[in-house]
């Protein structure tokens, strides 16, 4: 198990205080110990993961330190290219067969010096919140979230410090939320999508969840500077560089009405508690409403119909039998509702994305922040949620909150910021405005710094 | 579910080459319906608000 944050892992191998051989040995076998049970991984390759620390511990030798992730293991979500692997998306539609060629996004992470731990499970073709096999580490009997839930448990259980994940409807916040641990969706087009598998290609955004704040905002360095399109942006150089620059005087927008309630009790206490810290650290909190954001899953379920079933018509036609129920309905009602809806909820995504706009212009905002999902964990075999007297399915109530991020393409991190009486953790959504990570990541440091929700782990 | 609902969705799939069960043609038909219910949603937020047609999915607004 790796406790040691990235930096610390980063000076004590550059010092040669811990080889990264050693590193990766004690992650073959903690995974070989551990994983059955956790279900994190869906490949490793221990024979390629020794060969790469070996590599990795050589040029360290030879004086050629590439930077802050030289020789740490980071698991990549399987629906990303890693040459020597095969990407299978949770799904049995894909085969075993190895990839050649990296992804932009993995080739980044190599080539600031990143091991590739393994390939972590994805739910079925990156359209679910489960993630099976994979649990959730805080108890085995409650799902971890998804679709990136391999990419939380492997964190959340200290396999490794970070993990890639992919986001259309809030795939690496709700697992990053349900698993303890801190998720980033980027501002879309940010992260470059190559060599992924697409689920709905104008929502889907890479990104990563990590131990901590610090560490996300390490990987998003590799990730950010890989982009050839953001040479045009004018971005910063470092995103860890404001980590520790306070909030005092910023302009917090608290989002509330729907879509973000109804919620669990001890969610809605949590992020009370979350916004009294959040003034406490000086910042000026305004309560605000977006009555748009209620047509938010509108839009969200006009769009992934038909970008997933555009993708994937070969594989309803000709293997259909590969498709489990749930995702074939979807993929179905792709081909048979109306294109007009497509190009109304692209309107919709447009007057949802403007009213954001005008709120964060109107009233000055920095950020708005929301509990990230209205509820923690589900149990395994749990279909709903009960809020009150109403019933709704865990994929709804996990998506409402999200979603309206994906919808308007803002950076959304989660982070930390408490515990059910259950013993499952909560999490604080903060959302800013488009390539505007580095407030975010502010806020969310200055927040976990305060509060040490994120050195909370699971029990092993 | 209505049989028209159902010959409609038949035919557009059997149009496509996607070939499904009696059974699961009902649970396509009744996500159809629950679609529709969220297609009213999109009705009241085209009706109520203003396209801001300057918008792309490059959301590059900032401060």
């Amino acid at each position: 198990m790796i406790s040691n944050s990235i930096r610390e892992l980063g000076e004590q191998i550059q010092s040669r205080e811990l080889s990264v051989f050693e590193i990766v040995s004690d992650l073959i076998n903690d995974v070989s110990a551990r994983d059955a049970n956790l279900g994190a991984f869906s490949t490793i390759n221990p024979e390629l993961l020794l060969a790469g620390a070996k590599a990795s511990d050589d040029l360290i030798a030879l004086g050629n330190y590439l930077g802050p992730l030289h020789g740490v293991p980071i698991g990549i979500k399987d629906i990303i290219n890693v040459a020597g692997y095969p990407t299978q998306c949770g799904s049995k539609l894909y085969s075993s067969k190895i990839q050649q060629v990296d992804a932009k996004v993995t080739n980044a992470l190599k080539t600031n010096g990143a091991i590739i731990a393994g390939k972590t499970t994805s739910h079925e073709l990156a359209c679910g919140v489960v993630s099976p096999p994979a649990s959730n580490p805080w108890n085995t009997k409650y799902i971890p979230g998804g679709s990136s839930g391999g990419s939380g448990v492997a964190v959340a259980c200290g396999y490794v410090r970070a993990a890639l994940g992919s986001d259309t409807g809030g795939s690496i916040r709700i697992p990053a939320s349900l698993c303890g641990v801190v998720g980033l969706k980027p501002t879309y087009g940010l992260i470059s999508t190559t060599g992924v598998e697409p689920l709905s290609v104008s929502l889907d955004h890479i990104g990563p969840l990590a131990a901590s704040v610090e560490d996300c905002a390490l990987v998003l360095n590799a990730l950010v500077r890989s982009n050839s399109s953001n040479l045009l942006r004018n971005l910063p150089d470092d995103y860890t560089s404001q980590l520790n620059s306070g909030i005092s005087g910023m302009r917090i927008g608290i989002l509330s009405g729907k879509p973000f309630s109804p919620m669990q009790p001890d969610v809605e206490q949590s992020f009370e508690s979350a916004i009294s810290q959040i003034q406490q650290l000086g910042a000026i909190c305004i309560n605000i409403d977006i009555p748009e954001l209620e047509h938010t899953l509108a839009v969200e379920f006009g769009i992934i119909p038909l970008e997933a079933s555009d993708y994937h018509l070969n594989s309803l036609q000709n293997h259909p039998e590969l498709i489990s129920q749930s995702i074939k309905t979807l993929l179905i009602a792709g081909r048979v509702i109306p294109r007009s809806i497509y190009l109304r909820a692209s309107q919709g995504r447009k007057i949802i994305t403007g009213a954001i706009r005008r709120m964060f212009e109107e009233k000055n905002l920095d950020a708005v922040i929301t509990p990230t999902l209205p509820a923690t964990a589900a149990a395994k075999g749990q279909n709903d949620f009960l809020f009150g007297n109403s019933v709704e399915d865990i994929s709804v109530s996990y998506v409402r909150t999200t979603a309206p991020f994906n919808v308007s393409g803002q950076p959304a991190i989660s982070v930390p910021c408490g515990i059910d009486s259950n013993g499952l953790p909560i999490g604080l959504q903060i959302a800013t405005r488009p390539y505007d990570e580095i407030i975010a990541l502010r806020i969310a440091n200055s927040f976990t710094l305060s509060t040490k929700w994120c050195l909370n782990s699971p029990r092993r | 579910m209505p049989n028209d609902l159902i010959s409609t969705i038949k035919a557009k799939l059997d149009s496509d080459g996607i070939i499904v069960s009696g059974s699961e043609i009902e649970a396509i038909a009744r996500d159809f319906d629950g679609r529709s219910q969220l297609d009213l949603g999109l009705d009241q937020l085209l009706k109520d608000s203003k396209v801001d047609e300057t918008l792309s999915f490059d959301p590059a607004w900032q401060k």
